[in-house]
């Protein structure tokens, strides 16, 4: 017993052993919030793209097509799925706004941290070509 | 001494574990603020799309007026309407769209109220239009989470002088008249007798030219040269509309290059043509006018009007006085240099596609049949539009950004937004 206790050989192993559930509680944590801020930016920006290319859009060739196929493509670019759609509103003195909507179903890389299941942003700019 | 080794080892038993423990809270307030730093970004970020949004959005509402800028206001609003900023709706004030004149030489935004000046808006935010709660806020003080974008109108014109705000906005048209028309491309001295009138729409705080207002000599002619080059006497260089349309004989009107310059429109005895629609007639078809005597031939008033935003939507071409005045070809081979160009000719004139590119016929001199010949352009501080110019002139039309808002700045604190 006494040469049990006196014994040093695996000490570190044990304290390891401690250690690790921690550390790797850390790391998971950091890589699924570093993953779920990446992608809840990445809808933003595609989300803001997208409004963007449909108001350069003139009304003829279609804002909210124009806004979606741009939005999807960041999306893409970004190594995410989801689905973009856009709709049109009023605008001061009758004209049109363009707002996109851009939902992704987030999935962490190890599931750690409880993030919301859906990613959500939208956009609203008016159309600079009415006609 | 190996015994003190022992004990040194011995007493370390555990201390990686101790360590830790130690250091956890540490790992942890570290950790927090990562997350609370990459959360600042996102607000960041939607704070910016809110930012864009009202200044893209007031820029193309504000039209030059008092009550324009009110409506630019509210569709500032309207378009940030439901935006969600740290889950929380965001509601714009008034006092965050703040309007200015940008001056595209000094790269400079003067904040005003006058809407003769106003050229620009920009809508900066800071984290008090949010309401960070107190983690955040504390986190704010050391990455400061602000957004700003400052809009000019249309494409800007480095050139312009527009301060005054008369005429056109975003730059002025220069109005330039010939009788003799060039004959010689590429040569000065074969201009024939040119009329040039810079910023015509500024000097004279009008959107349009009058050809019978011109008789009258209400406009000024700042630069005039007959044949030889020698500047004719006072006087000489109004009239030369009717001078060279006696009365009674037929003439017809020919517009050429609208394609380049969709902005404007012509009205003829009352009528309003689109540039494109007449351009496209065919010479056959075009009526046939006089001057003087009544009946429905009679051409009583002709004026070619503009769009008040025709060079900020890049609806009048850009170019320079001097390849205009030369008849020097367009980038495709178009009449001098693209410029819009209002011709009046005899009935049986001789037309040709030469120069025109796809536009109407012109008709090239005196010898077949050109009365009096007007031309139209945007002059700005860029390129001519010209073949060996083509690449510069191409690439700056584009980059600035025309028929459209141009955002001059989305940096908070940048030259634009500090101002």
């Amino acid at each position: 017993m006494r040469r049990l206790v006196a014994a040093r050989r695996g000490n570190s192993a044990i304290e390891f052993a401690l250690i690790a559930p921690v550390l790797f509680m850390f790391t998971f944590a950091i890589i699924d919030f570093s993953w779920y801020f990446l992608a809840w930016r990445a809808v933003i920006t595609s989300a803001q793209v997208g409004a963007r290319a449909g108001a350069r859009t003139p009304m003829v060739d279609g804002p909210a097509a124009a806004a979606v196929s741009q939005a999807t493509t960041t999306l893409n670019n970004s190594y995410l799925i989801g689905t973009p759609s856009a709709r049109y509103y009023g605008s001061i003195v009758n004209n049109t706004q363009v707002r996109i909507e851009v939902e992704v179903d987030f999935t962490p890389l190890v599931g750690f941290v409880q993030a919301p299941e859906v990613l959500y942003a939208q956009q609203q700019m008016r159309v600079e070509l009415q006609q | 001494m190996i015994w003190t080794d022992k004990r040194q080892r011995r007493g370390r038993r555990g201390s990686t574990a101790t360590y830790f423990a130690v250091m956890l809270p540490a790992l942890g307030m570290f950790s927090a603020l990562g997350i609370e730093i990459a959360y600042l970004g996102v607000v960041q970020q939607q704070l910016q799309g809110v930012s864009d949004a009202a200044a893209h959005g007031a820029s193309l509402v504000m039209d030059g007026s008092l009550e324009g800028l009110d409506l630019a206001r509210a569709e500032a609003k309207l378009v940030t309407d439901g935006s969600v900023v740290n889950f929380v709706e965001f509601e714009l004030q008034d006092e965050d769209v703040i309007f200015g004149f940008y001056d595209t030489e000094t790269l400079t935004f003067v904040e005003s109220d006058d809407p003769d000046l106003i050229n620009s808006v920009k809508v900066p935010l800071t984290e008090e239009d949010v309401g960070l709660g107190f983690g955040m806020a504390f986190f704010n003080k050391v990455f400061p989470v602000s957004s700003c974008a400052a809009v000019m109108q249309g494409p800007g014109n480095a050139n312009t002088g527009d301060l005054g705000g008369n005429g056109l906005k975003n730059g002025h048209f220069d109005y330039d008249t010939s009788i003799a028309a060039a004959q010689c491309p590429g040569s000065d001295t074969c201009e024939g007798t040119f009329n040039h009138s810079h910023e015509f729409d500024d000097n004279n705080d009008v959107t349009y030219t009058d050809v019978f207002s011109d008789l009258e000599g209400h406009f000024p002619i700042d630069g005039c040269v007959d044949l030889t080059g020698k500047k004719p006497k006072a006087g000489a260089c109004g009239g030369d509309f009717t001078r060279n349309i006696p009365d009674g004989t037929p003439f017809k009107i020919i517009v050429a290059n609208a394609d380049l310059s969709p902005g404007a429109w012509i009205t003829i005895n009352g009528e309003e043509f689109d540039v494109d629609f007449y351009d496209d007639l065919a010479f056959g078809s075009l009526p046939t006018y006089v001057l003087g005597g009544v009946g429905a031939n009679s051409l009583t008033s002709l004026t070619v009007n503009f769009d008040v935003n025709a060079i900020a939507n890049c609806e009048l071409i850009p170019t320079q006085t001097g390849d205009v005045r030369k008849n020097t070809p367009g980038i495709n081979g178009e009449w001098r240099s693209g410029a819009l160009t209002v011709q009046y000719v005899d009935v049986n004139a001789t037309t040709t596609s030469f120069l025109s590119s796809g536009d109407h016929d012109v008709v090239i001199n005196e010898d077949n049949g050109l009365f009096y010949e007007a031309t139209y352009f945007w002059h700005w501080d860029g390129p001519a539009y010209t073949a060996s110019d083509a690449t510069a002139w191409q690439e700056l039309y584009d980059d600035l950004d025309c028929h459209s808002a141009r955002f001059i700045d989305h940096v908070p604190g940048g030259t634009t937004c500090a101002g």
